[in-house]
């Protein structure tokens, strides 16, 4: 009996590895346990000190269901769909002057909703969002926006979470003579939510997530509080655009078709 | 076989589990917890932020960060967050707490070569307190292990420590008079607010004029300062309520129906791709 346990055990172990290729962001040492919080918004873990690992390469993890890391394998990367062309950097600021689209009713948001392509793969969140975002943007000439939540570093330590962010497309729809805001995420939905009802699938402890205007509010306070929410225009696809247009005033306001192509393949595996 | 097969049903149909049900138990589990009040007593307790400024911004680029400071009972967190250009890419970044109340400006240089040099900060900044090193309990363990910038010019630090061995290593004896390392009396606790946040380091592909003074052993590189901040306090947390209804927007003389000027970027040259629209082209104004 005691061998069919190990065997069962091992199977299931088995059954639980997964690999991913991803950049690593950050790495803390807590309690003795090295946290890697990497490019798409997972946090893995490791035992021990991660010799030769470092910040700002490109590794291929593989890891269990605890999220440690039994192996990771150097990949020469060059993430080129970063990279902004020049010609873009220079658009005004559009946190203040982009005025999306306003939807009739809530019935055809979900409608919306639910005519959003998702495939059951292990895509990034950031990749799937800009995907829909764009989706409706050439189908239905919706301008769409974007909404964040930010986990502290007190959050994923306290409950040892998985993710460090998450983004989703937020839409505006007409209600009696009010708009108002909902979070169209295909992947942990059925229907569209609202702000709290979206990050409550992610808050173990059901806090509600402040909104902040700048990346900094997030990012320079690790031990305050639990989460933070922040919205954007759909353009903008990963954190690092919100730090960057805070530090230097390089807002987006377009499509950079190197990051649509790069989310289509991600997030639908095709290429366009 | 029965038995078997049931079992491993059951581990895989576990393994399936969703991010939901792994949650719905702990929402049973966890009592509900609010943001952070932030109740600011007298203690020492709490979070202490210094927004960095760049110092030499001619010569390093760009550079944005934060350094924080958090103490809850016995936990002791050290916190910097770096952001960078390729001027600081793979370099490493010396960051420092020092005893001194404010910032250099450009009234510190005193040798008028519009580099405020490291001598010049130091005279400002004065001694070490708390080195944000490779061991944030001592001064000396984990001494000039500090973080690497990633080819992107940024990092992110995270140490934590126990105040009271913190404390108990700051109320030694000063044994080395000479480095910028200081001690406290005994007995005496640090107020880390008011306090200095001091980063030094550039790459070494940047040529500086030989007049820049320094006393750092890893040479003058290692030794221009480049960010500044002062510790204050958190008093009231970041963020606002989320309000996610507002009116409806009305446009004198417009047709409120008609979207088409609110401001779309006239050159939002979305791509021609080759996806086809799966349904008919919905006209909400645009």
């Amino acid at each position: 009996m005691k061998l069919l346990t190990l065997c069962i055990l091992f199977i299931s172990n088995l059954s639980f590895a997964q690999t991913l290729t991803s950049t690593i962001v950050d790495i803390s040492y807590d309690d003795d346990l090295t946290r890697v919080y990497l490019e798409n918004g997972l946090v893995l873990k490791a035992n021990s000190s991660i010799y030769g690992m470092d910040i700002g390469n490109t590794y291929k993890f593989h890891y269990g269901r605890d999220r440690i890391i039994t192996l990771a394998t150097a990949i020469t990367h060059h993430p080129t769909y970063n990279e902004v062309p020049s010609n873009l950097l220079n658009y005004p600021d559009l946190f203040q002057s982009y005025f999306p689209t306003i939807i009739p009713n809530l019935q055809r948001a979900n409608e919306l909703f639910n005519e959003l392509e998702y495939k059951n793969n292990n895509s990034e969140c950031f990749n799937r969002a800009h995907v829909w975002n764009y989706s409706w943007r050439i189908k239905h000439q919706i301008y769409s926006s974007k909404a964040w939540v930010f986990f502290t570093r007190k959050y994923i330590r306290k409950y040892d979470f998985q993710w460090w962010f998450h983004v989703a497309p937020l839409v505006h729809i007409a209600s009696d003579d009010s708009v108002i805001e909902r979070i169209a995420d295909r992947k942990y939905a059925n229907k569209v939510l609202t702000m709290k009802e979206w990050t409550n699938v992610f808050m173990r402890n059901n806090v509600e997530c402040p909104l902040i205007d700048l990346y900094s509010e997030y990012a320079n306070y690790p031990e305050t509080g639990w989460c933070y929410t922040m919205k954007t225009n759909m353009y903008y696809y990963q954190p690092i655009d919100l730090e960057t247009y805070e530090r230097d005033g390089k807002s987006k306001n377009t499509w950079n078709h190197l990051e649509v192509v790069q989310a289509y393949k991600d997030a639908l595996e095709v290429d366009i | 076989m029965k038995i078997i097969t049931t079992i491993l049903m059951t581990i895989i149909l576990t393994s399936c589990g969703s991010e939901t049900s792994t949650k719905s138990k702990s929402h049973k589990e966890a009592s509900l917890e609010q943001q952070d009040p932030l109740i600011v007593s007298d203690s020492i307790d709490g979070q202490y932020l210094a927004k960095l400024l760049p110092m030499n911004q001619h010569l390093s680029g760009p550079l944005d960060g934060a350094v924080t400071l958090s103490l809850d009972d016995d936990e002791f967190i050290g916190d910097v967050r770096f952001f960078g250009n390729p001027l600081t890419a793979e370099t490493v970044f010396e960051q420092t707490v020092h005893m001194g109340n404010r910032c250099p400006t450009l009234a510190d240089d005193l040798n008028h070569d519009g580099i405020l040099d490291e001598i010049e900060v130091l005279n400002v900044v004065n001694e070490v307190i708390i080195p944000l090193d490779g061991d944030l309990n001592s001064q000396w363990l984990g001494a000039n292990t500090y973080p690497l910038a990633d080819s992107f010019g940024s990092y992110y630090y995270s140490q934590v420590a126990s105040f009271q061995r913190l404390l108990d290593d700051l109320w030694e004896v000063d044994i080395n008079l000479e480095d910028q390392l200081v001690k406290l009396p005994k007995d005496e606790v640090p107020e880390l607010e008011g306090k200095i946040a001091l980063i030094r380091g550039i790459s070494k592909k940047l040529n500086l004029p030989s007049e820049v003074g320094y006393i750092h052993k890893n040479g003058i590189h290692a030794s221009l300062p480049i960010l500044c901040g002062v510790f204050q306090k958190v008093r009231t947390p970041p963020g606002r309520r989320n309000i996610d209804r507002y009116p409806y927007p009305h446009y004198d003389g417009e047709n409120p129906d008609d979207f088409s000027n609110l401001g779309i970027p006239e050159d939002d040259t979305t791509p021609d791709y080759d996806i086809e629209p799966t349904g008919p082209i919905l006209d909400y104004g645009n």
